[in-house]
């Protein structure tokens, strides 16, 4: 009898600890997808440093958009820099472009890539319930809202544009 | 019964080490990330710091023959107050395309977190800065993306 009460006792004590470890393991991995939606956001702000034309949200229109849409010299080209140099010799650096985009799609920050007529999407951060992007003419303000468990968090972004 | 408490130790057990290998396994990609972002940091500082030497030094990189046209050196950060070695970085400047038409400058930069013989992270920044003081379709007018990074691309973890 008072065996069987002991391991229903030690069984009891494990299967909490099972279940707190559990909930401590679900709030880590949203935590951490959380904190790689920051992450997402500093690399928009990166890319959006990059663009040599910003599409949305357009320079001086003012209020806020829901997608980052711009320009950006292709960094994969292999085709810049030719060799050897063509004569008359004629360069322009800002070439050639491939457009980026990142919008919300259900409930995922997703990138999209278009070069040439090929279009491709990548992931970037989940469990999204917002972004929004504010051209404040030099500079650009992101801000995406993150559910983390049962909370809500904003992570905020500034990038200065090029000129 | 003895048999009982012993299958329920080992199975204890065997959880147990499950769910201290999970835990070590999440504590070390927490380390890695933050390494990862601290070498992210040395490159940003190796690309700053040859941006910096060009501004100041109009003969950086140094001249040498015509076949080498690529330059590279090596810095260490230190902490603040001549404190350990937290990281490092290695430059590489490639001048081949420095004249016109092209007037850019190819410039690599691998940060390291940590020691730099063993490094811990290690991190690569790619980028163009555009050295031609003129316009490329018009020299006679000046070029407004003058020593402005045309390209800077995260080449990520090595």
């Amino acid at each position: 009898m008072l065996t069987s009460f002991l391991v229903f006792m030690v069984l009891g004590v494990v299967a909490t600890l099972v279940r707190q470890y559990r909930e401590v393991s679900t709030h880590s991995r949203l935590h951490d997808a959380s904190l790689r939606s920051a992450l997402a956001l500093q690399q928009v702000a990166g890319e959006a440093k990059e663009a040599v034309t910003m599409i949305t949200p357009p320079p001086g229109a003012g209020g806020t958009y829901s997608s980052v849409e711009l320009d950006r010299i292709d960094p994969n080209d292999t085709t810049r820099f030719p060799t050897p140099i063509p004569s008359p010799a004629t360069f322009d650096p800002k070439t050639p472009l491939i457009r980026v985009q990142y919008t919300v799609d259900a409930g995922e920050l997703v990138r999209f890539v278009q070069v040439g007529a090929g279009v491709s999407r990548q992931l970037i951060a989940e469990n999204v319930l917002g972004f929004t992007a504010e051209n404040q003419g030099g500079s650009i303000h992101l801000s995406l809202r993150v559910q983390e468990d049962k909370r809500q968090k904003v992570y905020e972004a500034r990038a200065v544009l090029a000129k | 019964m003895l048999v009982v408490a012993l299958l329920l130790s080992l199975l204890f057990l065997v959880l147990g080490m499950g769910f201290l290998t999970q835990r070590v396994t999440q504590y070390r990609g927490a380390f890695r990330a933050a390494e990862a972002v601290q070498a992210l940091a040395c490159a940003r500082a190796g690309l700053e710091d040859v941006r910096t030497k060009l501004n100041l030094d109009y003969a950086f990189p140094p001249p040498a023959a015509d076949d080498q046209p690529v330059f590279s050196y090596s810095e260490v950060i230190q902490d603040f107050g001549g404190g350990p070695i937290v990281g490092s970085y290695t430059v590489t400047i490639d001048s081949t395309y420095r004249q016109a038409p092209f007037g850019l400058l190819k410039i690599t930069v691998v940060g390291s977190a940590g020691d730099p013989q063993q490094p811990l992270a290690r991190r690569k920044l790619y980028g163009e800065l555009d050295v031609l003081p003129v316009l490329r379709t018009d020299p006679a007018l000046p070029n407004p993306d003058f020593f402005e990074f045309v390209q800077l691309v995260d080449r990520g973890g090595l």
